[in-house]
């Protein structure tokens, strides 16, 4: 069973329609890039599935549920902006993540941290790209079976990108998914199984990444180029 | 580090070659276990499923073989090995050709360069390859 | 989880509670002895602060109360809390009791610093004279008496609770639109409560008009009747709190689950 299904998926901002009629399904083991510029819908397709926002019409399926509680048990996501309590330390928030999530992975987390050197710092002292770090990990130590990442590799230089392409990778769970939304797909596609374009608020491709090098000769990238071109 | 991938063909593939290119070489020996799937992947960068279809390929074509319990391995099997090889060779001698003809030397005129510099680089010693 | 939500929620509010409670009985101590010693110009700036620290934390309980609802669900933080594996219910609810909790907390320790800066010889034999006679007056009729203080305080901390309530429910009506939500949060609160009041008015001219008002002239104001005038006042009066409670939470709720807006 897809552990993602959208069904005609529709969300109106007042008359503006940020998503319309998406379609979609997510089976698990799969990483899958939801592509597409600024203002396309990416975030609030996201934001639906977590269950922040109610669709307008149509719905989204979690492991066959709308969202609620108990699908924000199985979905770990991560928000375009940082939502840490500046003046908690990193191990408080640990300790909350560990309270609330029982499939919070301790060991993996402080694992995780221990490489980053900043167990018992409180946030505010952390650089920018720092704390998106701790949240990453926070996010990816959780089994989760599915993963919502938005924008994860926003404005972070190139070692910070490599640093969540590795944790990526080195968390793949062939029973969970990854759907993680971007504007910038050079580098990250090599990560990716499928890519859903998103073009304003209405899916222009689904497929997998490799039928699409091999049917179109060209990179995801390029042809997010062509397609998607001003 | 990451490895370096052309855009214009599917990655699975790519990575298909390079492991083939690694056994070849032997820098990946017979008889060698390969490192498990994510390992690789964490190696190569790319998605893990896509290192598992490249490993899937390769062991179809018998350069791979999977032991049940223990993991998966590279060929013992000589006859794949040099014929890998052959093929190899035989596709970069092609497309050197091509290139050659592009600037025009005929397969004759360069493989009578080839000669020369193969003198050259002897008498230099032994440089390995 | 609702425990787990409140634990975090006094984590996080008696960092700034427990140090100003704790200034308040240590200044209200100093005070004491400063009026012992009978100085009158440190007894003065004594004083002065000990009325500046109360003002402060009565100001703090209140933005405190907006604060933590704002910041911890409506601002960016709301993307941790509001995809927490917990009920809506659980998360307004942890916000709710904690934050009755410090006002109540917060009362006591006025009640106590007060009572240490006028702990007089006298004035202990006056507190003395009144409990006894608040003894004696319950000795006459114990029952009557546990339900009065039960009832008064359930009243208190539905007032509270609807106050505080008609305050996130002001916020989360904020999420309608994009830009000045402070304000757009103000506006609200002064049209909700008019609408209120024009709504009790109304309630006791159809009371006045089915002659009820009529009805509880006649009744006598006793204390321990259960029939009488003040009974039957604080009855309706927790009646209507709980009605006004029920209304400002749920609408609260709706607006969290339904038109959630973060920015």
């Amino acid at each position: 069973m897809a552990i993602l299904e959208c069904k005609g998926l529709t969300k109106k901002y007042g008359k503006k329609e940020a998503l319309r009629q998406i379609d979609l399904q997510v089976e698990p083991g799969r990483i899958v890039g939801l592509l597409g510029p600024n203002g396309s819908g990416k975030s609030t397709l996201l934001k639906i599935c977590t269950g922040l926002l109610t669709p307008t019409k149509g719905a989204a399926h979690i492991d066959g549920r709308k969202p609620d509680s108990k699908t924000k048990a199985i979905v770990s996501y991560l928000p375009e902006v940082p939502y840490l309590n500046d003046w908690m330390k990193v191990s408080d928030i640990v300790a909350f993540f560990r309270d609330f999530y029982s499939d919070f992975n301790l060991t993996k987390a402080l694992d995780m941290l221990r490489n980053l050197s900043i167990e018992n710092q409180v946030l505010k002292t952390l650089s920018k790209g720092t704390k998106e770090k701790v949240q990453l990990v926070l996010v990816m130590a959780r089994e989760a079976k599915l993963y919502l990442l938005d924008e994860p590799i926003g404005g972070v230089d190139p070692a910070a990108r490599d640093y969540i392409l590795n944790t990526i990778i080195r968390n793949y769970n062939p029973e969970a998914s990854v759907v993680l939304s971007t504007h910038l797909i050079t580098d990250i596609e090599q990560v990716l199984d499928d890519v859903i374009f998103l073009k304003e608020g209405e899916i222009v491709l689904d497929c997998p990444v490799d039928e699409l090098r091999e049917s179109k000769g060209m990179s995801v990238d390029a042809y997010f180029r062509e397609v998607f071109k001003c | 580090m990451a490895w370096i991938f052309t855009s214009d063909r599917p990655i699975y593939l790519q990575v298909q070659e390079k492991i083939k290119l690694s056994i070849v070489s032997g820098e990946y020996p017979p008889g060698w276990k390969m490192p498990a799937v994510r390992d690789l992947a964490l190696e190569a960068a790319v998605n893990p499923n896509t290192v598992q279809k490249a490993l899937s390929e390769l062991e179809r074509e018998g350069f791979v073989y999977t032991q049940r319990t223990s993991g998966r391995y590279i060929t013992e099997d000589d006859m794949v090995i040099k014929q890998a090889k052959n093929e190899l060779a035989t596709e970069l001698v092609r497309s050197f050709l091509g290139k050659m003809a592009a600037i025009g030397f005929s397969p004759a005129e360069a493989a009578l360069l080839i000669g020369d510099k193969a003198k050259e680089v002897d008498g230099n010693g032994d440089t390995g390859m | 989880m609702l425990t787990k939500l409140m634990k975090y929620e006094f984590k996080a509010t008696s960092r700034v509670f427990l140090p100003l409670l704790a200034a308040l009985i240590l200044l209200s101590i100093v005070n004491r002895l400063l009026n012992a010693i009978g100085q009158t110009t440190p007894m003065a700036i004594g004083t002065a602060a000990t009325v500046a620290l109360i003002v402060c934390i009565i100001v703090l309980t209140l933005v405190m109360s907006i604060q933590r609802f704002r910041q911890n669900f409506l601002s960016n933080e709301g993307y941790l809390m509001m995809t927490l594996p917990v009920s809506t219910d659980s998360l307004i609810l942890s916000k709710l009791f904690v934050s009755v909790i410090w006002i109540l907390a917060n009362m006591l320790s006025l009640v106590v610093a007060v009572m240490i800066m006028i702990s007089y010889e006298y004035t202990f034999r006056e507190a003395l004279q009144i409990l006894q006679r608040l003894g004696s007056l319950i000795a006459e009729n114990p029952g009557y008496f546990t339900a009065y203080t039960l009832e008064i305080i359930l009243l208190i901390i539905l007032c509270l609770s609807s106050g505080i309530l008609l305050l996130y429910l002001c916020l989360s009506l904020s999420m309608l639109v994009n830009k000045r939500r402070g304000l757009f949060a103000f506006a609200a609160f002064f049209v909700i409560s008019s609408a209120l009041q024009i709504a009790a008015a109304f309630a006791n001219s159809i009371a006045a008009a089915l002659g009820v008002t009529g009805y509880l002239r006649n009744l006598r104001l006793e204390l321990w009747n259960p029939y009488s005038i003040s009974q039957l006042f604080i009855l309706i009066s927790i009646a209507a709190q709980a009605f006004v409670c029920l209304l400002f939470y749920f609408s609260t709720r709706f607006m969290l689950k339904n038109k959630l807006n973060l920015q």
